[in-house]
């Protein structure tokens, strides 16, 4: 499944995060990584960006990047 | 002082770093730009004791090192003379911009390599409410195999969320020294200069090629969480990002912030008025007399002061208005906002309204970020394009930047613009409003689709609620009042001499007739509308004051008015908008602001002037503008995929 088709509050590990992807290292170094276990904390509005907490910190990712990042 | 020995203070962003560097240094810290970049670093100097017999360095006032003129209190502080047995060391400590990983390659992280590359000394500060991901860079600062030391940052906050770390075996783990620290209360300041005074190599450990795996293994033996309640910044936290409230409230405190900024503003602006009459009048007035001699002089420097009282809007002299227009007006403007945006910057809002704003400001081709400049710039211009330098991309700073300075008045415009447009009735407000909202889409749009550069997608840490230290707000507003009085003022100054020259010499009449063609054909104005124009260029509301004595029908007012706004950005604005674009991509940006200007005001000229006009530009504009900005942004995707 990707990322953005996920329901909020639900737990997930990452299982893909394409190797093509430009920003791959960017979600890396912010604990987005394959393996990593993530939480939807809040969707915004008209396809606005995801609030994900990973680890014990929150990140926002635009809903493109999350199209592209799957997740089970 | 030879031969000091560099500490670099790295760390991920929002980990409290610059409050943990004004601890570790005096009030002397000089910022700089990184060469042939504009990203600044600062840097200050510190003190610290080496250790060797009897003094430790580290001082709780009960060190028993009294017989040695040991004085606690001074040592304390890391900083003194401790004439204890010890040597007295000096280091240059600077503040690495914050960056979640070293990479020689992407551009916004390459610099940080570079400065760490240079350093004697590592300090990785780390924020222990989120250790996990600030163990990143510490694994790759470790690859550098340089002295580095621990500063756990924020140790309170993480007691109080339920995270309890083991500090010794965290130090065992990684092989370096670890140190609790406090950048708020200095608490594990001196136990870190002692530690940087003693600096070692890190005693050589292997790590796992995947960094995850590692932290992981890291994470689980030293970390312990304990259940708790949600606190109350954390439910503040979760209202800012609400789908429905986040929005609300996001829109709730920047009208708010405006409303202070104007307040405080025009009470600093109406004080310093008081200050200019009272002391710098009858320096004028002596100069004056001195210079009545020499006309040349006295039109460019000291302009029309005849009257009763020195106008200082309209004298147009460059010790008269030009001294007054930066230090009387813009400058009380650029304190305030510096005040509430530093705020705001520490207690961590900034990156919320960037992430409610991302999908409208997605529709110019740029990040939510952006917001913040154009914001600043609804009070004065000069703040907001002095916002952009913290844009990540040249891009977003070129396209910021030029619809900017072409769609958003400062208040000074906004309140002659709004009195004089008013005057002919309230749906004419209403027009230049829609005008500069479509141009700010439809302009935006067209950047956002032909500015070269990568169309970047957001991914932003959220940082959690935190307090502002005030020994920073100081240090920082310090720092960015020096950097206008050092970096604009002589500029527009200058510039307004240069103006004046021109004026004098009868170049600018030269100018009028040449252009004056453009204004009476393409605006449809009477000529005499120029000058208008020309005094524009150094102050746009003394330039509706003009326009008023022009007669003008109101729908040339309203045309003139927009066309004012959107022509070219005050003097002042413009040098800081050269110093930060430098002279290629301010020219670009001139030729699109005065094609912007031309179209949008040849539209305007052509519209029949009836009763109904404005009432169908408004709803048509804004419709056209929303229509065509939509259908710009679906040209270019954001590149994801290499």
């Amino acid at each position: 499944m990707r990322l953005n088709n996920g329901k909020k509050g639900n737990e997930y590990m990452v299982t893909l995060i394409p190797d093509e992807m430009t920003v791959k290292q960017k979600l890396l170094s912010l604990g987005i990584y394959e393996g990593a276990k993530i939480t939807i904390k809040q969707f915004l509005p008209g396809k606005g960006p995801l609030i994900i907490i990973a680890g014990t910190g929150e990140v926002a990712i635009s809903h493109e990047v999350a199209h592209l990042i799957e997740v089970e | 002082m030879e031969n000091m020995k560099k500490v670099l203070l790295t760390g991920n962003p929002n980990v409290g770093k610059s409050t943990l560097f004004s601890q570790l240094t005096g009030i002397s810290t000089i910022t700089s730009n990184y060469p042939g970049t504009t990203v600044t670093y600062t840097k200050g100097k510190m003190t610290a004791i080496k250790r060797s017999q009897g003094c430790t360095g580290v001082c709780d006032g009960n060190c028993g090192l009294e017989g040695l003129k040991h004085d606690h209190r001074r040592h304390r502080r890391g900083q003194a003379q401790c004439d204890a047995k010890g040597e007295l060391l000096h280091f240059e400590v600077i503040d690495v911009p914050g960056t979640y990983r070293l990479d020689p390659v992407a551009q916004s992280e390459r610099i940080a390599s570079l400065m760490v590359e240079t350093g004697d000394i590592i300090v990785n500060v780390l924020d222990c409410t989120n250790l996990e991901r600030n163990l990143f860079l510490t694994l790759q600062l470790l690859q550098y195999d340089k002295p580095l030391i621990i500063a756990l940052n924020m140790w309170d906050e993480a007691k109080h969320k339920g995270i309890h770390i083991d500090i010794k075996a965290l130090s065992d783990y990684l092989g370096v020294p670890v140190i609790a620290t406090n950048g708020l209360s200095g608490e594990g300041t001196y136990a870190l200069v002692n530690e940087i005074a003693n600096a070692k190599q890190p005693l050589p450990r292997t790590f796992h090629k995947n960094f995850w795996k590692e932290i992981g293994y890291i994470i689980n033996s030293v970390q312990n969480l304990s259940h708790r309640h949600h606190t109350l910044s954390e439910r503040i936290q979760d209202i800012s990002i609400h789908p429905f409230f986040g929005p609300v409230t996001a829109v709730i405190s920047l009208f708010l912030v405006f409303r202070t900024v104007l307040f405080l503003g025009e009470l600093l602006v109406g004080l310093m008025e008081k200050l200019f009459v009272s002391v710098y009048s009858p320096l004028i007035y002596k100069l004056s007399d001195v210079l009545s001699e020499y006309q040349f002089l006295h039109a460019v420097l000291i302009g029309d002061i005849s009257g009763a009282g020195i106008s200082y809007e309209t004298a147009m002299g460059a010790l008269t208005t030009g001294v007054f227009m930066t230090m009387g007006v813009v400058l009380p403007y650029i304190f305030v906002f510096y005040l509430i945006l530093g705020l705001l910057e520490d207690i961590g809002y900034l990156p919320r309204i960037a992430i409610i704003f991302d999908k409208l400001m997605h529709r110019v081709g740029i990040h939510g970020y952006s917001i913040i400049p154009m914001f600043l710039a609804l009070g004065c211009n000069v703040p907001g394009v002095m916002a952009i330098r913290n844009l990540e991309s040249r891009r977003e700073r070129f396209i910021t930047a030029v619809i900017l300075c072409t769609t958003i008045p400062c208040i000074a415009q906004s309140a002659v613009m709004l009195h004089a447009a008013g005057a002919h009735g309230t749906i004419y407000i209403f027009v230049i409003l829609a005008a500069l909202i479509s141009v700010w889409l439809i302009l935006g749009g067209i950047l956002g689709y032909f500015v070269k550069g990568e169309k970047t997608a957001l991914i932003m840490e959220i940082p959690p609620y935190r307090k502002p230290s005030a020994k920073v707000q100081v240090k920082r507003m310090g720092m960015r009042i020096t950097g206008f009085l050092k970096e604009a003022v002589p500029f527009v100054i200058i510039g307004i001499v240069v103006v004046n020259i021109a004026i004098y010499t009868g170049i600018m009449d030269k100018v009028a007739t040449f252009t004056s063609p453009v204004i009476s054909r393409i605006l449809g104005l009477p000529k005499e509308a120029i000058s208008s124009f020309l005094i524009g260029i150094v102050r746009k509301d003394a330039a509706v004051v003009l326009l008023e004595s022009l007669q003008l029908t109101p729908w040339q007012m309203v045309t003139a008015i927009t066309s004012l706004i959107l022509y070219f950005p005050c003097l002042a604005t413009f040098i800081i908008l050269f110093k930060e674009l430098k002279l290629k991509d301010t020219l670009k940006a001139v030729l699109i602001m005065s094609a912007t200007t031309l179209i949008v005001g040849f539209i305007m000229n052509i519209l029949p002037e009836t009763q109904v006009t404005p009432y169908i530009f408004v709803f048509a504009s804004i419709i056209f503008a929303i229509i065509v900005s939509g259908f710009l942004q679906k040209l270019k995707k954001v590149e994801l995929v290499k």
